[in-house]
């Protein structure tokens, strides 16, 4: 543990320091269609505060990612997930604190234009590895630009691989729904809305899990922040009641 | 989920009735007439079209793409270079990117004037 933590004290500097601002994103649960210009660069990185289950009042958990993203094509980009952990505590995480969860490999492929075809389109694949896990999202990502207003959705598709021999299995749609509005280019205000359902082993399907909540996106000269609250609309004992995502670029 | 394909398919319906509408009045794309309106900037369609692309490819994913008829011509090319830097410009496609928006100006202004 005291090694994942020094080395990420020494890699979060660089990572800062490396920074660029290209796509400043509107949300922070959900994709845009826009991928970064080739040859950029940029780092992001990303907290998200989870607290109370209703299995699990003292629940609370907080994830960090941190993320380099590479703008390959004018239509393609790759992105790393250098890592993803996070600190725990309450009943049902077993005891408190820090776990790495793994390292991940994503790309975007631009299909069409939100502002110049009738809805902008583009597809994910994301592949993620850790200690006894790999995992395998792939998106459809669409996106409306209308003036000032975005609107953008998102369906996703989950393949979950785990235990010694990679043989307990799970899958998970999801699908997600963003809206923005612009008051000026530092200031924009919106609203996501995440849905989710589990199907365990891939035979049973369990109950749908929705999510909503307000999000804010601020800009300024090269920094930039968005923030969600999310709220547990349905009460499934395993999902936070409340969370909070927050994802900022920044550059000196 | 009722409330999400509600709001999936009110959007999409959104989309279809604004969806030319704003794409060409931000960024009209390049005809004869366009051309022939904006010749003082002397470009040619080949060079109006990438400086188009680059509009419409480069200047979305931070903010809606501005309304350059709004802008003094003097300005145009000091607000490319300012952005330039963000998008990741190459120098050519800065360079069209300015014909390209000049000539939206130059078309905005009412004739004869
Ligand atoms: C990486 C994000 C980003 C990209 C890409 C970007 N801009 Fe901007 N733009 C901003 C921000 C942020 C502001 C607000 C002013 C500031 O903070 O510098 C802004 C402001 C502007 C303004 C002034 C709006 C006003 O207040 O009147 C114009 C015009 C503009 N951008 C045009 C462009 C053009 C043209 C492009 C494409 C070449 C572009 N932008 C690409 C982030 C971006």
């Amino acid at each position: 543990m005291k090694l994942i933590a020094l080395s990420l004290s020494l890699l979060l500097p660089i990572l800062a320091a490396a920074s660029a601002f290209a796509g400043s994103r509107r949300f922070t649960y959900v994709y845009e269609v826009t991928t970064s210009p080739p040859g950029d660069v940029e780092v992001e990185n990303w907290i998200t505060w989870k607290t109370r289950r209703p299995d699990d009042r003292g629940f609370d958990q907080v994830e960090f990612r941190h993320e380099l993203e590479f703008g390959i094509t004018d239509k393609f980009q790759a992105a790393i997930y250098i890592a993803d952990w996070n600190y725990h505590r309450g009943l049902s995480t077993g005891e408190r604190g820090l776990t790495l969860s793994g390292s991940a490999l994503e790309l975007i492929y631009d299909l069409t234009n939100p502002v110049a075809d009738s809805v902008g389109l583009a597809v994910y694949q994301e592949f993620q590895g850790g200690y006894r896990r790999f995992e395998s999202e792939t998106k459809l990502l669409a996106q409306k630009n209308f003036g000032k207003f975005v609107a953008a959705y998102n369906a996703t598709l989950e393949a979950e691989w785990e235990g010694e021999g990679l043989e307990e299995r799970q899958g998970e749609f999801q699908q997600s729904l963003g809206l923005s509005y612009e008051v000026s280019p530092r200031l924009l205000f919106g609203a996501e809305f995440v849905h989710e359902v589990a199907f365990p082993d891939w035979s049973n399907t369990e109950r749908g899990k929705f999510f909503a909540g307000p999000n804010i996106s601020i800009r300024h000269r090269t920094n930039w922040v968005t923030v969600t609250a999310l709220a547990q609309i349905t009460r499934a004992g395993d999902e936070p009641d409340f969370q909070l995502r927050t994802v900022f670029g920044f550059s000196f | 989920m009722k409330l999400i394909v509600g709001a999936a398919a009110l959007s999409i319906f959104a989309v279809i009735i604004t969806s030319c509408e704003t794409a060409l009045k931000s960024a009209p794309p390049v005809t004869a007439a366009f051309i022939q309106a904006g010749r003082r900037e002397k470009a040619d369609a080949r060079t109006l079209e990438a400086g188009r692309k680059v509009f419409l490819n480069r200047c979305i994913s931070c903010h809606a793409l501005p309304e350059i008829a709004r802008y003094d011509s003097a300005r145009i090319p000091g607000i490319v270079s300012w952005m330039s830097y963000r998008a990741h410009l190459t120098p050519e496609q800065r360079e069209a990117l300015v014909k390209y928006l000049l000539t939206v100006r130059a078309n905005s202004r009412p004739p004869g004037t």
